[in-house]
């Protein structure tokens, strides 16, 4: 009943062919990835910008040693100086110290809120997208509802029920993101449910779920990286919103938009405590940007060949 | 023949595909067998509804359509009653499919050997640990080789890290097949597995089908509009036209004393080596639309020897030999 492996290879003579050829070895796929930042000068300008910032809040607290949060009025709205590189703020806190401080806050949030948001929106797509009919008609209508409101407004809402919070702005960027994402998912589902290696794994007998997760999503990766990416950076300017409005993170917790609510007040006097955290977030938000646009750039060869045109 | 139980047999199946105005009949009362260990030929034109029966065997008509009347019974169990989990157990360990277009019926995101290996865990046949069977135990790796130097790839080892798009479509579709193959099916349905091949890939493709048949000894349903594959490939044909049967009987009976007017067109419309011709035969006219059947038999319309009545009633099922049944009013 066995075949045997030496009868096949006599019977399929005409194949010896297939032995001989070689293929290529394919790189590693971070090697491409970087060859494609480094190829293309903004998306090189951009990952340089975002590794920057992160060597930044890394290590940056390191340079001086003052406190995000202890006040010394003595100190209070001095000018940038060696001593103090961005100046102080009206209550002496360095201003260098509290945007290290806060860029590392607002980092935190917009990343694990888009985390978490893409998560969940890309499961919800995936059932929305993969069984359609009742299931999917529901999460949609949600979905548009929470579409109907501009995200600032939505975010404002959910503050205001939630309360404020650093895990608050978190949730609040989440459920702002979550529709996106699972729009996004639905659409890529639906797309990649038609190829016919879908058919062809449920006529072999494989489970919804594996299909979903196995088959469909690793082929709706790319656009939710990039998706992501973008997502990141308007997180930032979200939670730093929802904190200058003061509704999200509270003082003295330094978080951009607080340090940009704090230095309103002094803008005349002290310029510098809005200016530089102005710059910091405008300077983070160009590098996600550029570098978003590299990632997409590899990730979907074909269409950054289309945007080029 | 008649002394063995049939492995799958179709009763009058009827396959619908409903639109808000009409009801669209593709399969209309196909009725047929297969032994184990058999290969039958499915043929018929594009729209003849061959995919449709194909589908309608393992239950995957999906919305708009649906079986509306026949029985399918696979090993004495009727498929049409079974629930969607006990058809996902039966779909790719005893009856497996195998698709048209092998560049398009592999994930393109992951390595080939991954795939196998995923259908090989997947559907571990209790008893029958996949497809060689005996003492020795494999271990999922060593096995997802095996299959491939089974259909015929010479270098497994290197072939499992390659990704879809690295291999050629007749390698592609050995792959599928080692797949299909994975859990010894019973039952293969090869859907018009060498349309997409150059005439030497296909050559050795049907070989391999044959070699499968007699090694492991699974009953291929062969789905094809090539009518020199099915000279080569099967042991009994069955002639479809607009979702009836026309003919059906032993491949030579049929090949070489065709009845219905329908087969032996198929046939004159097919170059052969042997015969210089100038031009070759043609059915005149194009397969009827679903929406605007004829009354009587299917055919008439574009039939050289159409009778009146031909026109008006439905031609019975004739056994004019044993084992060779045509529906025709030529014959009645």
């Amino acid at each position: 009943m066995s075949l045997l492996i030496g009868g096949s290879s006599s019977n399929m003579g005409t194949l010896a062919s297939q032995k001989d050829s070689k293929v290529p070895k394919r790189p590693h796929p971070v090697r491409l990835l970087w060859e494609q930042i480094y190829q293309s000068k903004s998306a090189l300008i951009g990952f340089m910008i975002v590794v920057f910032v992160f060597l930044l809040i890394a290590f940056g607290s390191f340079l001086y040693d003052y406190s995000p949060t202890k006040m010394n009025i003595a100190e209070a709205l001095r000018p940038p100086s060696p001593a103090h590189l961005f100046g102080t703020d009206s209550m002496g806190r360095d201003v260098f110290t509290r945007i290290i401080y806060g860029t590392r806050i607002s980092l935190f949030m917009s990343f694990s809120g888009i985390l978490l948001a893409a998560l969940i929106g890309v499961v919800i797509g995936l059932i929305s997208g993969y069984y359609g009919g009742v299931a999917d008609n529901l999460l949609m209508r949600v979905s548009d509802f929470l579409f109907a409101f501009p995200s600032y407004v939505l975010a404002l809402f959910l503050m205001v029920i939630l309360g404020f919070g650093i895990q608050n702005v978190l949730f609040a960027i989440c459920l702002v993101y979550v529709p996106i994402f699972s729009r996004l998912m639905r659409g890529m589902t639906q797309l990649i449910k038609a190829e016919q290696f879908v058919e062809a794994n449920i006529t072999l007998g494989m489970s919804d779920v594996k299909i979903m997760f196995l088959e469909i999503l690793p082929n709706a990766v790319s656009p939710i990286i990039v998706q992501g990416t973008i997502g990141i950076a308007f997180a930032v300017v979200l939670e730093a919103g929802l904190s200058f409005l003061g509704l999200g993170v509270q003082p003295p917790t330094p978080s951009l938009g607080i340090i940009l609510a704090d230095g309103k007040e002094f803008l005349r006097m002290a310029p510098w405590i809005v200016g530089m955290t102005g710059a910091m977030i405008t300077v983070m938000l160009l590098g996600f940007n550029l570098l978003g646009d590299g990632v997409r750039d590899y990730l979907d060869p074909k269409l950054a060949r289309e945007i080029r045109r | 023949m008649s002394v063995k139980e049939p492995l799958l047999s179709v009763k009058q199946l009827k396959t619908v595909f409903k639109t808000r105005e009409t009801e669209l009949v593709a399969v209309d009362g196909i009725h047929f067998d297969i032994f184990p260990g058999e290969i039958l030929g499915l043929i018929g034109e594009s729209g003849s509804g061959k995919t449709v029966s194909g589908l309608s065997i393992l239950n995957l008509i999906s919305n708009p359509g649906c079986v509306a009347e026949g029985e399918i019974l696979f090993k004495g169990r009727s498929l049409l009653n079974l629930s969607e989990r006990e058809m996902r157990e039966i779909r790719g360990r005893e009856i497996a499919y195998i698709f048209q277009d092998p560049t398009t019926s592999l994930n393109p995101t992951k390595t080939v050997g991954w795939q196998i290996h995923h259908i090989l865990s997947a559907k571990r046949r209790n008893g029958r640990e996949g497809f060689r069977s005996g003492n020795e135990a494999f271990s999922l790796k060593e096995r997802t080789q095996h299959l491939l130097a089974d259909v015929g790839i010479l270098s497994p080892e290197k072939v499992i890290s390659l990704y879809p798009h690295n291999l050629s479509g007749g390698m592609l579709q050995r792959i599928l097949i080692a797949m299909a193959l994975g859990s010894s099916p019973d039952l293969i349905i090869a859907d018009e597995p060498t349309t997409n091949l150059d005439v030497i890939v296909e050559a050795q493709i049907l070989k391999l089908f044959l070699k499968l048949r007699d090694t492991v000894g699974s009953a291929i349903l062969f789905i094809t509009h090539d009518i020199g594959v099915i000279a080569e490939t099967c042991d009994r044909v069955i002639v479809l036209y607009a979702g009836k049967i026309m003919e059906r009987g032993d491949i030579d009976e049929v090949l070489n004393h065709p009845l219905h007017p329908y087969t032996v067109g198929l046939l004159q419309s097919s170059p052969r080596l042997e015969e210089e011709k100038e031009k070759l035969y043609q059915i005149k006219g194009e397969l009827p639309s679903l929406l605007e059947l004829p009354k009587g038999c299917r055919f008439s319309p574009r039939c050289d020897r159409a009778l009146p009545v031909c026109a008006e009633t439905l031609p019975p099922m004739i056994e004019v030999q044993k084992d060779h049944f045509v529906s025709c009013h030529l014959y009645v």
